[in-house]
């Protein structure tokens, strides 16, 4: 348990030392950011392979929850460990063959360290600040590569985030005033809010929550940033940063706001807004990408659908359903960052921008194009593939619920027609015989084989074996769900020790 | 009127001038200024919620020793960490805003949109 800390902080080092060594050689953050992404999921692999499904509390510098900042080591904590340094690996290894400066690197590490960090956290203003620095290295990365339609992608991220980090300010400070403390699992055990309160307070918070997840109405940056950015840092972006913050997402509503906590008298509304968002997200991300050409703009909106999927899931509060949102947020990391990596390389072999201009480019990469599609096959539920176990099971527990429920299953239903269309026609477009000449240029592509074949062999691995993932994704509910059990491994585990609250 | 009052009076008319300064401004400083002036808002808030009446700054002297006394300073530890995070992010927003005067000739962001200022539709970014 002792390099818990350890892993929070390997992404920091090479963030300090690739600008001071790649004075001396520039090639340094190319090879050494891997280098210690691969550490990190050695690190994780081995935590999982001890401690798995154990939780732990860590206490940061000796002084305890609820004084000091601690992390907290869960089922959910482990899968998005891994996952985060699995992608952050494969993706950095998709973008080796780019000239990339020191500082790009700096800040892609800065970006795996922020979303971490969120996983990792126990206390809610340290939450904050490491969805702040997630929001600086963003903003620094979508304007790197390209100067016009990455600077107006960073104007379009950069005012509304800012704009909602304050509103969660303001409701972490109304959240201290009322109950005085700061840590998560504290703030769980606190007594009762009042209704009103609670609902302001929960609704600030959730601002700059759907602004991470890209959930309506905080998703007009999406597509600008997805098309401004190199396609591996929308990879990055739409993998780690969803995975993340769709994590704590489910931290937040189902732990901390559950009916079992502080938050007990607006538990029911907060979970109402929830739904009404999520169906949102769905319809619009799924309407917006079937009207949409630019094929980098496609895949964001499907992105903002998908996320919609799992915020649906965590909005039922239903154990089945929310560990079927697991398995749709899973899916969603993998396949979402194969499709960018293979579609920013057909934007660059065709150097066109609409997916129906690429015709033909997948007769000349048939292997890309079948990756492609296998991704699709996932995302859109096909059988036999993890979207399906995921989309089946949350189909099912909606069933079982209200009205919201019922909405919100017919939104999936209109989605799974939607997303099927426009994943067709793309992957169609790809494999047509092109019309006039196109040239399609001819490079390497070793460096991108190798993620996306790996990425690929986790989709079908874990469709094929559903019971793999529905597992971890049972363990991650419960732990989600568990608001009592959370309480006691933080706070009890304190007491215990001799520390008054 | 406690002076807390007057603080809670101040920082919400703050936030409230600086949501409509980002709402309603189309120059990407003037927009950087209103979200300064917001931050500044919601850290005033941060301090007043710490504040009790007749209590001392949170600093063991000779003559307030005793910590019953002292105002809450969590808060304002809070600011000073929220004052670095805006001053971090105000500093990559004016960047951003340099970037954006060098490619586009302007700092209006209703250039997005068909303004006075053209841009490339399909720039390619692969």
């Amino acid at each position: 348990m002792k390099y818990v800390p350890i892993l929070l902080i390997l992404p920091l080092v090479s963030a300090f030392l690739a600008p001071a060594l790649g004075i001396v050689n520039k090639k340094f953050g190319r090879f050494f950011n891997p280098i210690l992404y691969g550490l990190g999921i050695f690190f994780g692999i081995l935590l999982f392979i001890n401690e798995y499904p154990e939780s732990h509390l860590i206490v940061i510098g000796g002084w305890r929850p609820p004084f000091g900042i601690n992390l907290y080591i869960s089922p959910l904590s482990y899968i998005g460990i891994i996952g985060i340094y699995l992608l952050a690996f494969f993706i950095h290894i998709a973008d080796i063959e780019n000239p990339r400066s020191s500082y790009y690197n700096l800040l892609f590490a800065l970006f795996v360290f922020s979303s971490l960090g969120v996983v990792l956290t126990g206390d809610i203003f340290n939450l904050f600040i490491f969805l702040e620095i997630g929001s600086v290295a963003v903003i620094a990365l979508s304007s790197a590569v390209s100067e016009r339609a990455g600077t107006r992608a960073a104007v379009k991220y950069m005012v509304p985030s800012n704009l909602v980090a304050m509103f969660m300010l303001i409701g972490i400070a109304l959240l201290y005033s009322s109950l005085g403390t700061l840590n998560i699992a504290h703030i769980t055990a606190s007594q009762s809010l009042n209704g009103a309160i609670a609902l302001v307070i929960g609704l600030s918070i959730f601002t700059s929550l759907f602004f991470e997840a890209e959930l309506f109405p905080f998703n007009t940056w999406v597509p600008d940033v997805y098309k401004g950015s190199a396609s591996t840092f929308s990879a990055a972006l739409s993998g780690i940063g969803g995975l993340a913050s769709a994590l704590v997402l489910g931290r937040l509503f189902l732990t901390m706001m559950g009916p079992e906590s502080s938050f007990k008298l607006a538990s029911n509304q907060l979970s109402s807004i929830l739904y009404i968002v999520a169906t949102a997200s769905i319809l619009i991300g799924e309407f917006s990408a079937l009207k949409e050409r630019d094929v980098k703009k496609v895949l964001a909106f499907s992105s903002v659908g998908q996320m919609g999927l799992v915020a649906l899931a965590f909005a039922t509060r239903n154990p089945l359903a929310v560990s079927a949102g697991i398995i749709l947020l899973v899916n969603h990391s993998f396949a979402k960052p194969l499709l960018m990596i293979v579609a920013g390389f057909f934007v660059k072999t065709t150097n066109e921008t609409r997916w129906d201009d690429m015709r033909g480019v997948a007769r000349q990469y048939p292997m890309m194009g079948v990756l492609f599609i296998i991704a699709a096959l996932s995302l859109m539920g096909m059988p036999f593939f993890m979207g399906f176990w995921g989309k089946i099971e949350l189909v099912k527990s909606l069933l079982d619920g209200g009205v919201l429920a019922w909405v919100g299953l017919g939104a999936i239903l209109i989605s799974v027609i939607v997303e099927g269309a426009y994943f067709v026609r793309m992957s169609h477009a790809f494999f047509e015989q092109p019309t006039e000449d196109i040239k399609i240029a001819k490079m390497g592509k070793m460096s991108i084989i190798i993620p996306i074949c790996v990425l690929v062999t986790v989709i079908i691995i874990l469709g094929i074996f559903p019971s793999i993932m529905q597992g971890f994704a049972n363990h991650i509910s419960s732990d989600l769900l568990n608001s009592n059990g959370y309480i006691n491994n933080i706070i009890q585990s304190v007491s215990s020790a001799g520390v008054e609250l | 009127m406690t002076l807390q009052h007057l603080f809670f009076i101040n920082a919400a008319a703050l936030i409230f001038i600086g949501v409509f300064g980002i709402i309603t401004r189309k120059n990407i400083i003037k927009i950087l200024l209103a979200i300064n002036i917001l931050e500044t808002g919601v850290n005033l808030l941060l301090v007043a919620i710490g504040w009790r009446a007749g209590s001392f700054a949170p600093i063991v002297t000779r003559v307030h020793s005793d910590i019953v006394n002292f105002v809450d300073p969590l808060p304002q530890a809070m600011v000073l960490t929220a004052i670095v995070i805006a001053f971090g992010t105000t500093a990559v927003g004016l960047v951003v805003a340099i970037n954006y005067f060098r490619t586009h000739n302007s700092l209006e962001t209703t250039s997005f949109s068909g303004g006075s200022v053209k841009y490339d539709e399909d720039e390619v970014v692969s």
